[in-house]
């Protein structure tokens, strides 16, 4: 009896850790979706007016990453100093950039909470509570905005 | 959660241990386990998930092996043990290694694997480690099996030393687990050691990192530039690490526990054996005790001790990370170790201490450069900058560089020392009445300064944490 509870118990785990890997890898698969496309559908549930679209040199400056280096890169940056909301979307070219960028992001967003921490109170509020950092395979959502679950939604559904 | 994080120090820890002091003495392990738990979980719920598996597994394969051993049945014991083996290190290799494998194969075959790109559960090297030598262990006849699922559990996931070790054995954790004592010097020395940690990783290491990054991004750098870079990372990495290990065997004799020695000033060593005596003791006892001595240690031929000192610093490479440059920087030590064993012995020995302890810092230091490039090509043309080659031997940046972190280079250097523990030894043994209002002041000082620090950078991860 003690046999076959020993080794049921065994081969479960090694059951659980397969299924694990299994829907792990699904849930990582890379996805063929066009950069455009998915920057579209987040868009739509989005509230753009304070935001406006920003070039290369501006990824550069805000995330110290090179646009070029990546199969797509769209950045939505503040329009003034004094807004906060803040889009960005990157289609890798290889999966494995994802923890660097969610650093940048992670940095970029340190960087702004000190900025307004003490007087922009509104902008810190949506810093701290409406701010979605995801990768998905070789995806990665960045956002600031009033409607960042939305977005994070939109985004895992154009993928 | 780390360590260095505020929520740590000012959160977490006090609560744990107002908690651990509450409950009695037959719940501690439970609480300590709890707390564990949920120290992963703030991380993350799925590195959680991944680890109760991995307990589980290990649990009941510990509990096969033993009673395979029990029935007289070694042949069904050994199929076990590599069963058991086999299973640790294809989850160890499918987290630390796929993408590298994957992107091997793509390159050399034209193949089109697809990178996983997965996010590896905190400590995945340092708690295999310790569930494989669970197993041995057992297999061994050198621990029994756990048969309290919990307890075994509280070995695997008691979070001092699950982020970044040390490895500890479990014939060495079983015996506290069942048994310990908390007394009122142990928890003063486990606070004195967890300040002493922080003061390494968040006034020391932290501060290096100003000195190395940025020479590290540079393209032509200096030959004073690189060994600026490369002392400025001997330094940060020892800190960060050894400062890690600090606070894990503080907080282990805060929760009544003893762990293992993890550093011993491995920059005052006279060789590269010593050395390796010195740093990161617990994953070199590892591979001493499960792959060296197994395969026939230093006491066979010559040649086949070759083989067994490059095998093992192979893997000892490979462990730290998936690519070429841990391999390489593995295999240079274990060149550095067989030609200090066969060829330089006796020249060594001829050699004033000062010397020899100046030549094995230097040899480490080029070591490191394999360490932290990003790839083998970096690699050599950081070696090449630290000769001159591409930028030249000064310039006014390194200079600044230079004049700017002497003092703190100066300080890493002074602790990296046991000059100041051997003066205080001394002043100890004349138990001046001074003496400890003043190390609690200094204390006191150093948790100030370190804070403020923390307070005031972002947070800087454990470098050991990624391996």
């Amino acid at each position: 009896m003690k046999t076959v509870i020993y080794e049921g118990g065994r081969w479960l785990a090694v059951l659980c850790l397969v299924i694990w890997i299994i829907t792990a890898g699904l849930s990582h698969k890379i996805s063929d979706a066009v950069p455009e496309d998915v920057r579209d559908a987040v868009i739509a549930v989005l509230e753009t007016d304070n935001m406006e679209e920003a070039d290369a040199k501006m990824v550069k400056r805000l995330y110290g990453i090179d646009p070029a280096a990546y199969e797509g890169c769209f950045l939505y940056s503040p329009v003034s100093n004094m807004d906060a909301e803040e889009l960005l979307i990157v289609k890798m070219k290889d999966p494995a950039d994802a923890d660097a960028l969610t650093a940048a992001a992670e940095a970029r967003v340190e960087t702004q909470k000190k900025s307004f921490e003490g007087y922009g109170i509104s902008q810190y509020d949506l810093l701290t509570n409406h701010c979605v950092i995801e990768t998905a395979g070789n995806y990665m959502l960045f956002v600031v905005n009033q409607n960042a679950d939305a977005a994070k939604a939109a985004f895992l559904a154009a993928l | 959660m780390e360590f260095n994080q505020l929520i740590f120090p000012f959160l977490f820890l006090p609560a744990s241990f107002l908690l651990y002091r509450i409950v009695p003495g037959r719940a501690k392990n439970i609480c300590l386990l709890l707390l564990s738990l949920l120290f992963i979980a703030w991380g993350s719920v799925q590195d959680l998930l991944l680890i109760v598996i991995s307990i589980v597994f290990n649990y009941f394969t510990g509990l096969r092996i033993g009673a395979q051993k029990s029935e007289n049945k070694p042949k069904g014991a050994a199929l076990t043990l590599v069963t058991g083996i086999i299973v640790n290190v294809l989850f160890l290799g499918y987290f630390k290694y796929f993408d590298f494998f994957a992107g091997n194969i793509n390159a050399l075959f034209g193949a089109h694997l697809q990178k996983a790109a997965l996010t590896a559960p905190v400590g995945v090297s340092f708690f295999t480690f310790s569930v494989l030598s669970y197993l041995i262990d057992v297999y061994r006849d050198d621990a029994k099996a756990e048969k309290n699922v919990l307890t075994f559990a509280l070995f695997v996931t008691f979070f001092p030393k699950l982020g970044s070790g040390p490895i500890i054995r479990y014939k060495d954790m079983a015996p506290q687990m069942h048994r310990r004592l908390l007394t009122g010097e142990m928890t003063e020395e486990g606070v004195r050691l967890f300040l002493i940690g922080l003061f390494k990783k968040v006034l020391l290491a932290n501060q290096l990192g100003s000195l190395f990054y940025p020479i590290l991004s540079t393209e032509n750098r200096t030959a004073l530039a690189a060994w600026l870079g490369a002392v400025g990372y001997s330094f940060l990495l020892y800190y960060d690490f050894s400062g890690y290990s600090d606070m894990a065997k503080g907080l282990g004799n805060v929760f009544g526990f003893r762990l293992p020695q993890n550093f011993d000033y491995p920059y005052d060593s006279v060789s590269i054996t010593d050395f390796w005596r010195r740093w990161h003791a617990s994953l070199g006892m590892w591979f001493r005790e499960y792959v060296y001595i197994p395969l026939g240690g230093s006491r066979c031929s010559k040649a086949k001790n070759i083989r067994n000192l490059l095998a093992v610093w192979l893997l000892t490479g490979v462990w730290h990370g998936a690519n070429w440059t841990f391999m390489v920087w593995g295999l240079y030590h274990g060149v550095l170790l067989i030609l200090e064993k066969f060829v330089f012995a006796k020249l060594l020995d001829k050699l004033p201490v000062i010397l020899r302890k100046i030549l094995s810092f230097l040899l480490v230091t080029v070591g490191w450069v394999f360490f932290f490039s990003p790839d083998i090509g970096a690699a050599f043309r950081y070696l090449g900058s630290m000769v001159g080659v591409g930028g030249g031997l000064l310039d006014p940046d390194a200079l600044y560089a230079f004049t700017s972190f002497a003092v703190l280079l100066a300080l890493c250097a002074f602790f990296a020392l046991p000059v100041a523990e051997n003066a205080l030894k001394k002043l100890e043994a004349k138990e001046p009445i001074w003496l400890k209002p003043a190390e609690i002041v200094l204390f006191a000082v150093l948790f100030c300064f370190a804070i403020a620090a923390m307070t005031g950078d972002t947070y800087v991860t454990f470098l050991y944490a990624q391996f």
